[in-house]
């Protein structure tokens, strides 16, 4: 007698897992999910941001950063602090998944900057930005920027580079920390198949 | 027909991917330019330093050594101040006050020795081993940090050397400390 019972309660969730098997088979998308197309994208990523040091100034003041890192001062005083770098960046292109043939790629940025920030009695201005693009070593305000990048065989084939620039500073009081927001606009001009 | 037109829908089809691109915000980024200005330092005297009214013995030398930390002065066994330690009589340290960047450390450049100059005789003392201290670092007397505020006090002490047959007089002088940022 125990053991009929034992029997019927075992056998039970096994039919009953069974049936919901057997349901979700019938309703749930996902079993017969068909492939999605991922179209091409790009995409550009901050490796780091252009920090232009820590440094005091009596009125005004520049301080020029190269896209190698190089400093010029001029009337600023350096303090110790954050070691002044240019900016990092990576313009990606992901082909997706629907080509696997060899493509160039061109692809045009736009660098965008506000006139000017003012923090307290601290006022910033960003120009001159310089990049190690090739060909656009220092590129005009709001003028695109091509990137190419020929032979790309891999899904994701990708450009880094540094951007450098000016920054004039004016203090009528206190100190500040400026931040200038730098945006960057990357679009797809081609990705044309390679002609072999 | 029908075929041209299917292949040509086709062929549109599949470059469509391609030309209208997914220019989601992966392709826009806003980066930053940073920069911290400092404010610049600023010292003020804010109490002179003051070796008080003394007393030399006759044919006798000796000195006033004035601790910047604010320990009881030394004085050679030959000098005695001549009123109690209130007032013009009053043995003490210069203070002055420093104001610029928060949480900033800073430096102090003390001066070479200087010398005081007799109102009435012209006569001369010399004041010289100059010493920082009070809210200054424990480890590196010649540095201090600045509060939250952006604020410190710092204290400085010297050495004022009475040759023997000095010239009773009032004796005053100048000297100059620096501050930069460390």
């Amino acid at each position: 007698m125990a053991i009929i019972v034992k029997s019927f309660l075992l056998r039970a969730p096994v039919a009953f897992a069974g049936v919901l098997l057997g349901l979700s088979g019938l309703s749930s998308p996902a079993m017969a999910k068909p492939l999605v197309a991922k179209p091409a994208e790009v995409r550009v990523t901050v490796e780091s941001e252009m920090h232009f040091g820590t440094f005091m100034i009596f009125g005004s003041g520049r301080r020029t950063l190269g896209v190698n890192g190089t400093v010029i001062d001029n009337s600023i005083i350096a303090l110790e602090g954050t070691r002044p770098s240019p900016a990092q960046f990576t313009v990606s292109y992901d082909r997706g998944n629907e080509s696997r043939h060899v493509l160039d790629i061109e692809i045009e940025l736009y660098i965008t900057a506000p006139d000017s920030v003012q923090i307290n009695g601290v006022t910033g201005r960003l120009s001159a930005l310089e990049t190690n693009i090739p060909g656009a070593s220092r590129p005009a305000e709001g003028q695109p920027i091509r990137i190419t990048i020929p032979n790309c065989r891999t899904r994701v084939c990708s450009r880094s580079f540094s951007i450098g620039g000016t920054l004039d500073v004016t203090r009528a009081y206190g100190g500040a920390s400026l931040t200038i927001p730098i945006l960057f606009d990357a679009i797809l001009l081609s990705d044309d198949r390679q002609r072999r | 027909m029908k075929v041209h037109l299917a292949i040509g829908l086709a062929a549109t089809g599949l470059a469509l991917p391609s030309t209208a691109l997914a220019q989601d915000d992966q392709s826009r980024r806003s980066g930053v330019a940073r920069a911290v200005v400092a404010e610049p330092l600023q010292v003020t005297a804010t109490q002179p330093l003051s070796f008080g009214i003394l007393s030399v013995a006759n044919g006798q030398s000796g000195e006033v050594v004035v601790d910047s930390a604010g320990l009881e002065p030394r004085l050679s066994s030959s000098i005695n101040p001549v009123c109690a330690d209130v007032g013009a009589c009053r043995i003490r340290p210069a203070e002055f006050a420093v104001s610029g960047e928060n949480n900033r450390v800073f430096g102090v450049d003390l001066p070479q020795p200087v010398a005081l100059s007799g109102s009435s005789t012209g006569a001369s003392l010399q004041v010289r081993d100059f010493t920082v201290g009070r809210a200054m670092d424990a480890e590196n007397a010649a540095v201090g940090r600045l509060d939250e505020a952006g604020t410190a006090n710092f204290s400085v002490g010297a050495t004022l050397d009475i040759p023997a047959d000095t010239r009773p007089d009032a004796y005053r002088g100048e000297f100059t400390v620096s501050v930069f940022y460390y």
